[in-house]
């Protein structure tokens, strides 16, 4: 069995499974990483199929849909040995997509941080009628707004605009197509003082409310997956301020997302660790 | 009602800022899971600064050392050593000295007899009773000398647990804590030896809070019946780096708590060539010396060789023997030593050992030592009497016109 046909098994298998891919996925399975994927019944913009499969001597993998909350292991029942050429031409394959994805990645990053900053000088001053300002009683002064678009600047270490969280006012929250997310983050309040407090958690709306109630200048993540990156540039850039990570509450989930990234963010530059807790009943 | 994610956002909306306020406030550090603070103010807890006060300093009671400057009355001490070394084969000769009062190892009983429970928490009884039986007998002692003062007890028909974990953290174990204080009040117990200190408890071996815990309520037990409680703890593993009371495995807190720590070391190879010992027998030797003297002034190294005794049983036990060092003088007259400055004096010698004309040999020939047998004892009496300047290091030409170091005579000797 040659590696073309396990990559068409193994996407046979995730078609048995209803995870029906609605674009072309083979060439990029074929790289040996993680592959996100929109999948038929999945909203607009969405990339909910996930897969990864590895073509050695023993092809197998994994794949799964964040909405169906389906996850699967999948190995080659009929595999056999490569032939060494057959291995020499996947590892080269391998090689050269990823080589490719990582030059396409680089381009829409770029592409992304231009069009951030481009979006940024263009939109004005946030309404406080926005929907998303007024629902979470936002302060409109330190965010802007392009068409109905609520912009939140996502910067990197050297404080260099690379990508935008925009939000419409039903909430819904888009990064820039292709931009960068890893190790962004935007700072709400002044970094003033040496020592003082300072608090680090996932959403704007959740460091702009902690930043209201406590003033503690505060930085927002975006995702629990980049709290431990951003935790680690704040670190090194400012180990005099006492950090407290603010996790949200993920209880809901199987696992919860929010408080293990927030408690493994903590853990990581010896910060405190804050979850919100419900009110009792 | 689906449960949803719950944000600071929602708390502010929900609870109001004063809360996200309060509940920030009292952020803690991830593994810090100590009880929050919440008892209401109690104006009768005050603590007061206690001017001191000088008295007269023969009125200070003087500390109530048991056995050498290692175990104290009310204080709690550690033995630490790698297994197999020897400790409990010590541990019983040292109950054996301290039931009868007598000076078996390197220590002085200065309360003089004294009533001790060896409590192995290892081995079975039997074990302990060969070692007592090969150790009495070695040392030309009856149970006579022992009387009743001596309580041996094994782990295995009488296990103590003073501390266990539970799902909220560790605790002591208070039936048992309390039950060793009973039997220590009821015997008149002087010392507790509790070999070893890893099966005294279950909580983990390097949390520092728990092993604190565990130390401080071994400690308060030992102030409470006035006794002093040994514990014999292991070594992590040294990597062939001598031991010390750093090396001790697990939390360091153990070793904060103790009074006195003694730690063993095996006879290195060096050590061995050095004191004259057959390559075979330098495994029976060891050293122990006081690691944390913070009470007692530092004490030289004391020296151990396990020897075997025959019990009339027929098994082979080891009995643990002091050992001194020996002296690299020893048969040295003064008469020696003004004969090897005669042929100093009248010859050529050098310094460096690999050199034919080395001082040690014509020492050697003198005091009938084996040049290359003896060589580390020549070397040590050579380095002595430079010190001594007896002998003196001058540094000049040979016959090639090299500048070596030889040995010339120093002050002459006169008897």
């Amino acid at each position: 069995m040659s590696w073309h046909e396990h990559i068409s098994d193994f996407i046979a298998a995730m078609e048995a499974e209803g995870i029906k891919a609605t674009e072309p996925i083979a060439a990029r399975l074929s790289s040996g990483e993680l592959i996100r994927f929109h999948c038929e019944g999945d909203g607009k913009s969405r990339r909910n199929g996930w897969a990864i499969l590895y073509l050695d001597e023993r092809p197998n993998g994994a794949y799964g849909n964040y909405r169906l909350g389906l996850s699967r292991k999948w190995n080659s029942a009929g595999h056999r040995a490569l032939t060494t050429a057959e291995r020499d031409a996947m590892q080269r394959e391998w090689a050269q997509a990823k080589e490719k994805r990582r030059l396409e990645r680089e381009v829409a990053e770029r592409e992304a941080a231009r069009d951030a900053i481009e979006m940024w000088e263009a939109a004005g001053t946030a309404s406080p009628d926005h929907g998303y300002v007024a629902a979470k009683s936002l302060d409109h002064y330190a965010l802007r707004q392009l068409g109905d678009k609520l912009l939140v600047p996502m910067y990197d270490a050297d404080g260099v605009l690379r990508n935008l969280q925009r939000i419409s006012p039903d909430g819904t929250k888009r990064f820039l197509r292709g931009g960068r997310c890893d190790g962004l983050f935007c700072p709400i309040g002044n970094f003033t003082r040496r020592g003082e407090r300072a608090c680090i958690g996932e959403g704007y709306a959740t460091m702009a409310a902690v930043n209201r109630a406590t003033d503690h200048p505060c930085i927002v993540a975006f995702s629990a997956k980049n709290l431990p990156a951003v935790a680690r540039i704040w670190w090194d850039a400012r180990p005099d301020l006492d950090f407290v990570i603010v996790g949200d509450d993920d209880s809901h989930l199987d696992r919860n997302l929010g408080r293990d990234a927030a408690e493994a963010a903590a853990r990581e530059i010896g910060a405190r660790l804050w979850i919100p807790m419900r009110e009792a009943a | 009602m689906t449960r949803m994610a719950y944000d600071a956002d929602d708390m502010a909306r929900e609870q109001g800022d004063e809360a996200i306020r309060r509940a920030l406030s009292a952020a803690a550090f991830v593994d810090d899971d100590r009880a929050p603070f919440d008892e209401d103010a109690d104006p009768s807890v005050k603590l007061t600064p206690t001017s001191f006060v000088w008295r007269d300093e023969r009125t200070i009671p003087p500390r109530a050392w048991l056995y050498g400057k290692h175990l104290l009355r009310k204080f709690l001490s550690v033995d630490v050593a790698a297994g197999g070394i020897g400790k409990s084969s010590v541990k019983v000769v040292e109950a054996l000295a301290m039931t009868t009062g007598r000076r078996l190892l390197h220590r002085d009983v200065p309360e003089g007899p004294l009533r001790v429970w060896l409590y192995n928490l290892e081995d079975p009884n039997e074990e302990t009773e060969r070692r007592l039986h090969a150790a009495l007998n070695h040392y030309g002692l009856s149970p006579m000398d022992v009387g009743d003062r001596l309580y041996v007890d094994s782990g295995r028909d009488q296990p103590i647990m003073i501390a266990d974990e539970t799902p909220t953290g560790a605790r002591i174990v208070r039936p048992t804590s309390d039950a060793l204080i009973a039997a220590l009040h009821d015997r008149q117990i002087d010392v507790l030896i509790l070999d070893p200190f890893v099966s005294a408890h279950a909580v983990s071996e390097n949390d520092n809070r728990a092993i604190d815990m565990v130390a401080k309520e071994f400690g308060r037990i030992a102030e409470l019946c006035n006794c002093s409680i040994n514990l014999v703890h292991h070594v992590r593993k040294a990597n062939g780096t001598e031991a010390t009371a750093d090396s001790a495995r697990g939390a360091s807190s153990l070793i904060g708590a103790a009074r006195s720590v003694v730690v063993y070391n095996r006879m290195t190879k060096e050590e061995g060539e050095s004191a004259g010992i057959a390559p075979e027998q330098i495994g029976f030797h060891f050293r122990t010396a006081n690691d944390k003297a913070n009470l007692s002034p530092p004490e030289a190294a004391e020296w151990h060789r396990m020897n075997n005794y025959e019990l009339a049983n027929g098994d082979q036990v080891g009995v643990a023997c002091p050992w001194s060092w020996p002296d690299a003088f020893a048969g040295v007259t003064t008469r020696k030593l003004m004969e090897v400055q005669k042929e100093v004096g009248a010859g050529e010698y050098r310094l460096d050992n690999r050199s034919s004309n080395w001082v040690g040999n014509i020492i050697a020939t003198v005091l009938g030592m084996d040049p290359d047998d003896d060589k580390r004892r020549l070397g040590n009496i050579v380095k002595q009497w430079i010190k001594n300047d007896v002998l003196r290091v001058v540094e000049q030409e040979d016959k090639q016109r090299v500048s070596r170091k030889f040995v010339v005579v120093g002050n002459w000797v006169t008897e």
